[in-house]
């Protein structure tokens, strides 16, 4: 169920919200907030239900010129984390 | 301010929890709003609701329930949900259901408003207008479904207790049904009028040990479609709630007449006076203000909880309950083992007999 794969996006009752306290980026949800850390935030922003994991993989990969593999496993391990809080899905 | 290095470092809160209005169309025994309601007359008015939004964004808070009483009573939701949003901030309603017409729905669907959160008070109509002292479920439910139709996210919330918490399989498979996204399975907290109803409201231990199965079993079942949170009865339980995460950490509640309040329940603590918004600016009040720094931290506990290792994981509980209980807020939280004031709450749940009736809020 939680397979990462396909296009992600936030679930329709999450939003991306700039933390005027702390400068930093959170998700607000109905039950709360979570602190995304910067490399977080480069992968949600990309989670737009257009991008595939391998495209958002890519493009990080790209931006950042790191390695594809390493890349790789940071954002299979932040989705999977935000898909089981049931933040994000995959189309 | 009580000096200690803990209590100096003043965090930022994330929750503001507006209750717009005591009045409500229904009049449950369980009901946690004070004894003494807020009357109509002194509510605060739409314009300072619009000035608290403002200053609450500015320190920090990201979250905004609309509460009550029943918000939708409030003749200024509509624009406040709009100021919420305009500040950013994720808005929840928090209602009884009874008032929100599809109409209703739209609107503020086109004011911003984020999800909504319908009570219900059993799995059938017999027993739920008993609870809640007017017929009110069918109606109810078709909002909830009405809610779900319109796009909203869905949480439902039920309050438990001895006369329904029996009915907790027919309950969840009740809300399955409407499509909710979260169940809240809320044992009552016995503050304000539900206090009065203790005797009548409180669960055997046989009932909470059957509830606490079922539940965690329908969490697993449901797992991925409906989140289920259950609300444990702290009176059972030996050790005391979390509170809030800590007085002054977290939220804040401001209450229909504008007073701040570190807790819901907070007003009924005797001797405490509590900062009013139309006095004092939020910032100061939660950063500056006595009441808010009264608890703050750890550096004010008590023995047993001053030399235990738990105090950073529970605070020492709830402080209206040591108030209810004890009588001091300033004691251990009555519902730890460690409590000298223990017996009192055993006293309690051993006198709770089901042979009492409830007094309905009217």
């Amino acid at each position: 169920m939680n397979e990462i794969s396909g296009r992600p996006g936030l679930a329709p009752h999450v939003r991306r919200h700039p933390d005027r306290a702390t400068g930093g980026v959170l998700l607000l949800h109905p039950e709360g907030a979570i602190e995304l850390s910067d490399t977080a935030d480069a992968i949600v922003r990309l989670c737009d239900g257009n991008h595939t994991v391998e495209a958002i993989v890519a493009e990080l990969a790209d931006e950042y010129d790191a390695p594809v593999e390493r890349i790789r496993e940071d954002v299979a391990a932040c989705l999977g984390e935000l898909a089981k809080a049931g933040l994000i899905r995959f189309a | 301010m009580n000096g200690t290095a803990e209590a100096m470092v003043v965090p930022r809160p994330y929750g503001l929890l507006a209750e717009l209005t005591h009045r409500c169309p229904l009049h449950c025994p369980y009901c946690s709003n004070p004894v003494e309601l807020v009357r109509r007359e002194t509510e605060l008015p739409t314009e300072d609701w619009v000035r608290v939004l403002r200053q609450a964004a500015a320190i920090g808070v990201v979250q905004v329930g609309f509460s009550g009483g029943e918000p939708l009573l409030h003749p200024g939701l509509g624009r406040l949900i709009r100021a919420a949003r305009a500040e950013g901030l994720y808005t929840n309603l928090i209602t009884s259901g009874v008032g929100l017409t599809e109409t209703r729905i739209s609107e503020l669907r086109d004011d911003g408003l984020d999800t909504v959160q319908i009570s219900l008070q059993a799995d059938a109509a017999e027993m739920a207008d008993i609870i809640a002292g007017t017929p009110s479920h069918e109606l109810k439910l078709a909002t909830a479904r009405a809610v779900v139709a319109a796009g909203f996210p869905l949480g439902v919330n039920v309050v438990l207790h001895r006369r329904n918490i029996d009915r907790l399989p027919g309950i969840i498979a009740m809300v399955e049904s409407l499509g909710a996204m979260r169940l809240e399975l809320a044992n009552t907290q016995f503050y304000g009028w539900a206090f009065r109803n203790r005797a009548a409201l409180i669960p055997t231990r046989e009932q909470v040990l059957r509830a606490e199965t079922v539940a965690a079993r329908e969490a697993e079942r449901l797992r991925g479609r409906m989140q289920i949170v259950y609300v444990l009865p702290d009176y059972h339980e030996r050790r005391p709630k979390p509170c809030l995460h800590g007085w002054g950490a977290r939220s804040m509640t401001v209450n229909p007449r504008g007073d701040v309040l570190p807790c819901q329940a907070a007003n009924a603590i005797p001797g405490m006076t509590f900062e009013n918004v139309r006095d004092h600016g939020l910032e100061w009040i939660w950063r500056e203000s006595e009441s808010f720094n009264r608890f703050r931290g750890t550096g004010w506990l008590p023995e047993p909880c001053r030399s235990c290792p738990d105090r950073a994981v529970d605070f020492g509980g709830c402080r209206c309950q040591a108030a209810l209980i004890a009588g001091d807020a300033a004691v251990t939280d009555p519902v730890c083992e460690f409590s000298p004031h223990r017996s009192l709450l055993d006293g309690m749940l051993a006198g709770a007999s089901g042979e009492d009736d409830w007094i309905y809020r009217r």
